[in-house]
């Protein structure tokens, strides 16, 4: 075989390649997607930090959970319509942002009281300021007197998939996860290490940003809580359930 | 007999003056009279006038005749007999000479009142206003004609218990006499608290207690309905007379079966025990329990041994079992609903890894469990009341021989709700399953699943009353409350509903195919 026949060769099965159907893509066709990533757009401040954050989640969603989910994120303002057809919802960005109407404060408290969800991402780090500021302000708006609290190691959003003992993102700013709970179910998850950041990839498929200090187990950290928090918002407390207790009390006194 | 009373109102000096008067006036009239007319005729004449005279003056005085008749009333009494069944005793322990037992305590009551030559019956209807009763459970008249034809045959004595209440009925100034042998079994021990009887009792005792020896189950208390799961408890007491020293066996049976036992040890002659039985029901339904003790050596009647009760068990929630074949909003929003309904248990399984699924940790750092199937579909099946299919198809996790028993299930009464799915229907293979014989719907066995086209569910006539799908206000309207601006695009295919099956919704094709069916009812 003489150079110019093994590059046909190299380029024709490159082509087929091309043209065979993905598997993913294939199973995308034929089934329903069941879960949508959906980015809260508001007014002021970066509402986008990591634009290609969510795709690199969703493709670890399905590709370790029976989850069926659209590849890429949709984005609505909390006034939008449909709001009510995304019940997952992330919020995110680095600095403050303008405070949210008195419309906007009802829609999300509606939503979060009859069964939507909200993860909440600091991509700045910073306690106190920024996103972080914002945050806590327009929360205490929607949830008066309900403020963030830490949630306990054994809480259900930490075992719904994975048994994490560790909050991951590109920095550990906060080790532990936040939440505004409401009865049993704990509608607002917030996260201040940065979790778009770890999880987001290039064009090329690189890691925008370095996780530190704990290198690549930190960014896998950050995917398995991304996962976590996604089965948590769509199974509720399914794993505080008795049959659950012994088995998950067992593995993880094994594995201490 | 009649009195004349006078009432006239006039005081006496009145009517002296006026008699004074009326005599002066008489002797003025004699006197004027004689200088004219003889002396016997002026006499006469007086004589009349002196009548007249009287007689205005009598009806000055106000006559008044009174006839009195004097009926002479009886007092009231009532007369109590016991007519329970242990008024059948003899009312002697020692037999006659021919061995037979003796009379029964109400024959010594009936010869009591009824013979002799004037019968003390007839004698205090004669002196009283006689009112008899019998009592037992409850007190009724009776006349005293039917007193021989009385039998004993209450099945117990709530004396303390009627006892006021007679007291009440016989009315001030009058009396009881009570026949009884004094074996009450009524709620009251005692008539201490009550208020004091507003009548006298006379008491006549009839049998004797030497000798007598009985033990009985008496007042159990015991549910009428318990929840499976749910231990509860049997209160009784035992009496027992003349066995002082002796144990007895205490049974405690669930029909023929024996539950516990216990022995009663009886430390008196007037003997009596509460004692406290506790069942933890497994089984659904109506279960038979009873109560025994073996008859004892010289017992008299050995009926009273023995109690049967019957206890309706009942799930005290509703017990519902969802497969999901994935985590998704359906469960989501199913679970919330349902553990928000305090008469609901929810047990669910949610398949959160298909077995393409691949994990970058061990096993040991997930927590997913095992399905266990055979727990489920073997042996917790029958005490689920729904099962729900979540989009979930059976294909990756078990053998279809289950469905079998998910079949059974639904043909002894158990509900089965096939949520859809792409796993759901003929996608998750259930044309060719055991299942197919008890959805409502067809399937085709096309492996389809979903149709592109944009629908709007619509209830039918049934399905607007069906409680199922009667949602809310807009029910009535004929949409989805839960839907009530949206067409669905996610819509199952389903051939046509079974026959013999009520359609709730259907939606129309684009292609006027006609209606499909949404949910069914048999």
């Amino acid at each position: 075989m003489d150079r110019r026949n093994f590059i046909r060769i190299v380029s024709q099965s490159i082509l087929a390649a091309s043209l065979l159907p993905n598997r993913a893509a294939y199973s995308q066709e034929k089934r329903p997607i069941q879960f949508v990533f959906a980015q809260i757009k508001y007014r002021g401040g970066d509402w986008n930090p990591h634009p290609l954050a969510v795709t690199p989640l969703m493709e670890e969603l399905m590709q370790r959970t029976s989850v069926e989910a659209a590849t890429a994120k949709h984005e609505v303002a909390i006034t939008d319509r449909d709001l009510f057809n995304y019940p997952f919802l992330y919020i995110t960005g680095k600095y403050e942002f303008e405070p949210f109407t008195a419309e906007e404060v009802e829609i999300l408290r509606r939503f979060l009281s009859y069964g939507g969800f909200l993860l909440a991402d600091d991509a700045l780090g910073q306690q106190g300021y920024g996103f972080d500021m914002a945050l806590r302000r327009e929360m205490q708006k929607i949830f008066p007197g309900n403020e963030f609290k830490r949630l306990p190691s054994g809480h259900a959003a930490l075992r719904s998939y994975y048994l994490l003992r560790r909050v991951g993102g590109v920095r550990i700013v906060n080790p532990n996860l936040e939440g505004i709970t409401l009865g049993n179910v704990t509608p607002v998850i917030y996260c201040q290490n940065d979790l778009g950041g770890a999880w987001e990839r290039d064009q090329l498929g690189k890691w925008t940003n370095a996780c530190t200090p704990g290198g690549e187990e930190q960014r896998r950290d950050a995917f398995h809580l991304g996962i976590n928090v996604i089965l948590y918002a769509m199974t509720e407390n399914y794993k505080d359930d008795l049959i659950h207790v012994p088995f998950i009390r067992k593995r993880l006194t094994r594995t201490s | 007999m009649k009195d004349l009373y006078l009432v006239g109102s006039l005081p006496w000096w009145v009517i002296a003056l006026v008699g004074l008067g009326t005599g002066a006036l008489l002797v003025q009239q004699f006197l004027s009279l004689k200088q004219r007319l003889a002396l016997g005729q002026s006499s006469f004449l007086v004589f009349l006038r002196t009548c007249v005279y009287i007689l205005l003056i009598f009806f000055l005085l106000g006559p008044a005749l009174v006839d009195k008749r004097v009926t002479k009333l009886r007092r009231p009494l009532t007369v109590l007999i016991d007519s329970s069944e242990s008024m059948a005793f003899p009312a002697s322990s020692k037999a006659t000479q021919d061995g037979k037992p003796g009379k029964s305590r109400l024959d010594l009551v009936r010869e009591k009142l009824l013979n002799g030559q004037e019968p003390l019956i007839q004698k205090l209807n004669r002196d009283y206003d006689l009112r008899l009763y019998r009592f037992g459970t409850s007190v009724e008249p009776i006349s005293p004609g039917s007193l021989s034809q009385l039998k004993a045959q209450d099945e117990g004595t709530r004396l303390l218990e009627l006892l006021p209440r007679a007291a009440t009925d016989a009315g001030a100034q009058s009396g009881i006499l009570l026949f009884t042998d004094g074996i009450t079994n009524g709620d009251q021990k005692t008539l201490d608290g009550t208020p004091a009887l507003s009548v006298p009792v006379f008491t006549v005792g009839v049998g004797e207690t030497e000798g007598f020896t009985d033990v009985r189950i008496a007042e159990v208390r015991a549910p009428e309905f318990a929840f499976r799961g749910r231990e509860f408890k049997i209160d009784l007491t035992v009496q027992a007379y003349g066995l002082k020293g002796k144990s007895v066996p205490l049974y405690f049976n669930r029909g023929k079966n024996l539950i516990t036992s216990r022995p009663v040890a009886i430390d008196s002659d007037s003997f009596e025990q509460k004692i406290t039985f506790s069942f933890n029901p497994k089984e659904l339904g109506t279960h038979s329990f009873s109560l025994s003790i073996p008859a004892q050596p010289g017992e008299q009647i050995t009926e009273n041994n023995h109690k049967e009760f019957k206890v309706d068990v009942h799930r005290d929630k509703i017990r519902v079992l969802t497969l999901s074949g994935s985590p998704a909003w359906n469960y989501r929003f199913l679970r919330m609903a349902m553990k928000q309904d305090p008469l609901i248990e929810l047990v669910s399984f949610v398949f959160l890894r298909t077995p393409t699924d691949t994990v970058d940790v061990p096993d040991n750092q997930l927590s997913l469990i095992p399905f266990p199937i055979d727990d489920i579909f073997l042996e917790e099946l029958k005490n689920f009341d729904v099962v729900f299919f979540d989009d979930f198809s059976h294909r990756a996790y078990f053998n279809p021989v289950y469905l079998e028993r998910v079949k059974d299930f639904v043909r002894d009464g158990g509900g089965l709700a096939m949520l859809g799915g792409f796993r759901s229907f003929d996608s998750g293979g259930y044309a060719e399953s055991a299942l197919k014989d008890v959805l409502p719907v067809e399937l085709d066995n096309k492996g389809r699943y979903q149709t592109q086209a944009t629908v709007r569910p619509v209830l039918t006539a049934s399905g607007k009353v069906h409680p199922i799908t009667r949602l809310g206000k807009d029910a009535a309207a004929g949409r989805f409350e839960s839907s009530p601006r949206r067409p669905r695009r996610d819509a199952l295919v389903c051939e046509r509903r079974r026959r013999g099956h009520r359609l709730a919704a259907a939606y129309h094709r684009p292609l006027r195919q006609g209606p499909h069916p949404g949910a069914h009812d048999r």
